[in-house]
């Protein structure tokens, strides 16, 4: 129930050992080695959690309406934690329900179907990845495996490195997970990527080894630039669900008729649908539905040239997951996600 | 000019000694002779006179504070009273006074008495005496010269001392030279002037502080003071009740409904027993327990901030280990002005939350739930996840595999694909 990422690993030629980049890599990935999951969890924190027999509208009303990304999930059936409900599952629903069931059934299910229910019965979705690196070279492609119902809960343990959670986090493709505490079967927060990220901008800020923030995108080369999934600004919503459903993106970017960006619309813009009437907002383009968030069309891009530093900073300010980048006439080259960051940072495949 | 009593601020009266007061002091140097105006007085009339409300002071029951005041007002003084009906108590608030002992101790022959601001100069209040085995031997050198004793007071005393001698013809009226008198008064707090008469002549008390009046007089300056509370617990157990009794009283109800302990009439918990109380006991109390202000106000549902949802305020540490619930439908947020109004359609019926701390950390778990599900609606289910699946069959070219069972779960039947 976690959500799958398909950020492109990156190109096939740093493999780990050759990596020109590993000694100044070295500093951050020794910091997170050090800290611990504990370390990151707030003063006072806060998670919500859902009863696996809530209907999949209530669900998504606790999102919404806390302001969050992502809830576990407890099933008093089986006395434990479930899964993780996300706003990519419902992507998931939305696009599902929207294609097969009426108007009305649409609204029926959502009021009455459990999560539970639904988490048995997903769709397995089947993962290809494809991309290129930045000259152009095709990469290997690596197809992940497939996500079923009854993956046991992906956790992270409060005492467990940085470095650990991150890889736990990497190798699942998840972009959260939960911190449990073992002893006593609680939930204590929700780690993320933007936090991992945000810790290791602010480390870096007072570090005084910080040479490798000081390279380009260029020279790094990270991040997809190959064939990008990209919708036109006409594009209505229900179809842009069904293509993030299918090919296991996160987030696609939205062009206008000459191909330069307006926007990107991710998996988690979906907090922003009305509730009560989210057939029919379904029915909108992307760039309505991209006007309708409270920042509007708000446009987070970078350039090939830009240093590292400035495009974290960028990430950790503006709570994005993912930048553009693109040319002067603002056309899209490529995408770069904390993902590729944190693979970078931990030389990992 | 500090004649008049500075008193405390709260709100209770004092009695107000005039500037005229010292102006009416007996236009006296030291040693001049005892003027006539001052008449001898029994201690209650001159309290009456000069402190009426004392008096009713005495009768009333209102809360004069945990301290017992040494009164020398005998219960009798109600039979003044009634002599003086007219005499208004000057304030309705009761007067808290202090027992205050003046002891003169350089000796007297005759007679010692005291005057001072607290009954306006008016009269003057005899001391007893305290007769000591020591005073036979007269006053000593250093006393002599502490005390100031002329010549002519030591020939007198001299005499008197040797008449000892005569015991034969000792009457029932022979002077003694005794050293120490001493009388306890209550007084109200506040500042005092107050000067001896000491066989007839104006004596202050060398020892205490004195201080010169207008006139050049010399009069001894005292300060009473309310007895500081034993500890400051007691203080604060003073003012904690004092703020319950607010909150009881504002809400209308009586200590004796809310914090009702078994076997117990008045509420307090004045006795010790070995009874284990019964549940009954508990539900003699009409109301439930007062719940402590600091949850006045839930920060269960607190403003979000993008980004920032799963960040609480720092909470103290009595909001620790509570549990809250909360089955309202819908609990009004405080929204970002800007944002659009949202509509919440679905029904999470019961929210429970717990702050709870780890390590040295505050975790926060809020669990929303609704109540278990009717099997009517289950049926509902499995037919909308059927028609699910095969509109997935049909649409998709590839087989969808077979969804895999749980292990565990003994409860899965309509896993299993078509």
């Amino acid at each position: 129930m976690s959500e799958p990422t398909s950020e492109q690993k990156t190109s096939a030629d740093s493999p780990q050992n050759t990596s020109p980049f590993k000694d100044e890599t070295a500093i951050i990935s020794s910091f997170l080695k050090v800290h611990t999951a504990y370390d990151l969890l707030p003063d006072s924190g806060k998670v919500v959690v859902v009863d696996a027999s809530l209907s999949l509208g209530a669900g998504f009303q606790a999102l919404v309406e806390n302001g969050i990304s992502s809830a576990p999930v407890w099933d008093s059936k089986r006395v434990e934690y479930v899964a993780l409900l996300t706003l990519a599952d419902y992507v998931e629903v939305f696009a599902d329900f929207y294609q097969y069931f009426t108007p009305e059934e649409f609204k029926e299910c959502l009021e009455i179907v459990t999560i539970r229910e639904w988490n048995k019965n997903r769709r397995l979705r089947p993962v290809i990845k494809e991309g290129s690196g930045l000259n152009g070279t095709p990469v290997e492609i690596e197809e992940k495996p497939a996500l079923h119902a009854r993956t046991p809960l992906i956790f992270i343990h409060p005492d467990a490195s940085l470095l650990d959670s991150s890889k736990v986090l990497l190798t699942h493709h998840f972009h959260r997970g939960p911190v449990m505490d073992t002893e006593t079967n609680t939930v204590l927060h929700i780690l993320t990527h933007a936090r991992l990220l945000r810790f290791i901008v602010v480390y870096a800020n007072w570090t005084q080894d910080s040479r490798i923030l000081e390279h380009t995108l260029e020279e790094v080369k990270i991040g997809n630039f190959g064939s990008l999934v990209t919708v036109r600004d006409s594009t209505p919503l229900h179809e842009v669900f069904s293509i993030l459903n299918k090919s296991s993106v996160t987030a696609v970017p939205v062009l206008d008729a000459n191909d330069t960006v307006i926007g990107l619309y991710s998996m988690s813009d979906v907090r922003f649908l009305p509730l009560d009437r989210i057939y029919d907002s379904m029915n909108m383009t992307v760039r309505e539905a991209l006007e309708n968030r409270p920042n509007g069309l708000a446009l987070h891009t970078c350039m090939i040239t830009d240093k590292l530093k400035t495009i974290m900073a960028t990430l950790a300010r503006q709570s994005i997951h993912r930048v553009m980048v693109v040319d002067e006439d603002n056309h899209l080259k490529g995408i770069l996600s904390i993902n590729d960051l944190l693979r970078f940072f931990i030389n990992t495949e | 000019m500090g004649n008049g009593i500075t008193g405390f601020d709260d709100g209770s009266k004092r009695h107000r000694s005039e500037e005229g007061d010292i102006l009416r002091f007996p236009d006296v140097v030291d040693n001049a002779p005892l003027p006539e105006n001052l008449q001898e007085q029994t201690l209650d009339q001159i309290i009456q006179a000069a402190r009426p409300e004392l008096f009713a002071a005495v009768d009333t029951t209102g809360e004069v504070g945990d301290m017992e005041t040494q009164r020398l007002i005998p219960t009798t003084s109600s039979k003044n009273n009634t002599s003086d009906e007219g005499v208004q108590p000057k304030s309705t608030t009761p007067i808290q006074s202090h027992p205050v002992t003046f002891h003169w101790r350089y000796g007297a022959v005759q007679s010692v008495f005291v005057a001072g601001s607290f009954n306006n100069w008016r009269s003057k209040v005899p001391l007893s005496a305290i007769p000591d085995a020591e005073d036979v031997n007269g006053p000593t050198d250093d006393e002599i010269e502490y005390a100031s004793l002329t010549t002519e007071q030591m020939e007198t005393i001299t005499q008197i001392l040797q008449s000892k001698s005569n015991d034969a013809d000792a009457g029932t009226n022979k002077l003694k030279w005794v050293r120490h008198w001493s009388i306890t008064l209550s007084i109200p707090a506040g500042q005092y002037f107050f000067k001896f008469i000491v066989d007839g002549q104006w004596r202050h008390d060398p020892f205490y502080l004195s201080v010169p009046d207008p006139k050049g007089n010399v009069v001894n300056m005292m300060l009473v003071l309310p007895p500081q509370p034993e500890s400051s617990a007691e203080r604060i157990k003073a003012e904690g009740m004092k703020r319950v009794k607010a909150d009881l009283g504002r809400l209308g109800l009586n200590k004796a409904d809310v914090y009702n302990f078994p076997n117990d009439e008045e509420g307090v918990n004045k006795k010790y027993t070995q009874v284990i109380p019964t549940i009954q006991s508990y539900r003699k109390s009409a109301y439930p327990r007062m719940v402590p202000r600091h949850f006045s106000q839930t920060i269960i549902r607190n403003h979000w901030a993008h980004g920032r949802a799963d960040i609480m305020p720092k909470m103290t540490h009595v909001l620790v280990n509570h549990l809250h619930i909360s089955t309202s439908q819908h609990t009004p947020r405080r929204q970002k002005a800007s944002a659009p109004k949202m509509a919440f359609p679905y029904h999470i019926s019961i929210l429970m939350s717990c702050s709870q701390p780890f390590r040295n950390k505050l975790v926060t778990l809020i669990f929303c739930s609704s109540p278990e599900e009717d099997p009517q609606k289950e049926e509902r289910i499995n037919a909308i996840i059927a028609k699910l699946h095969q509109s997935r069959i049909t649409e998709s070219a590839q087989p969808i595999p077979a969804i895999v069972e749980d292990r565990n779960d003994s409860l899965n039947q309509t896993a299993k694909n078509g």
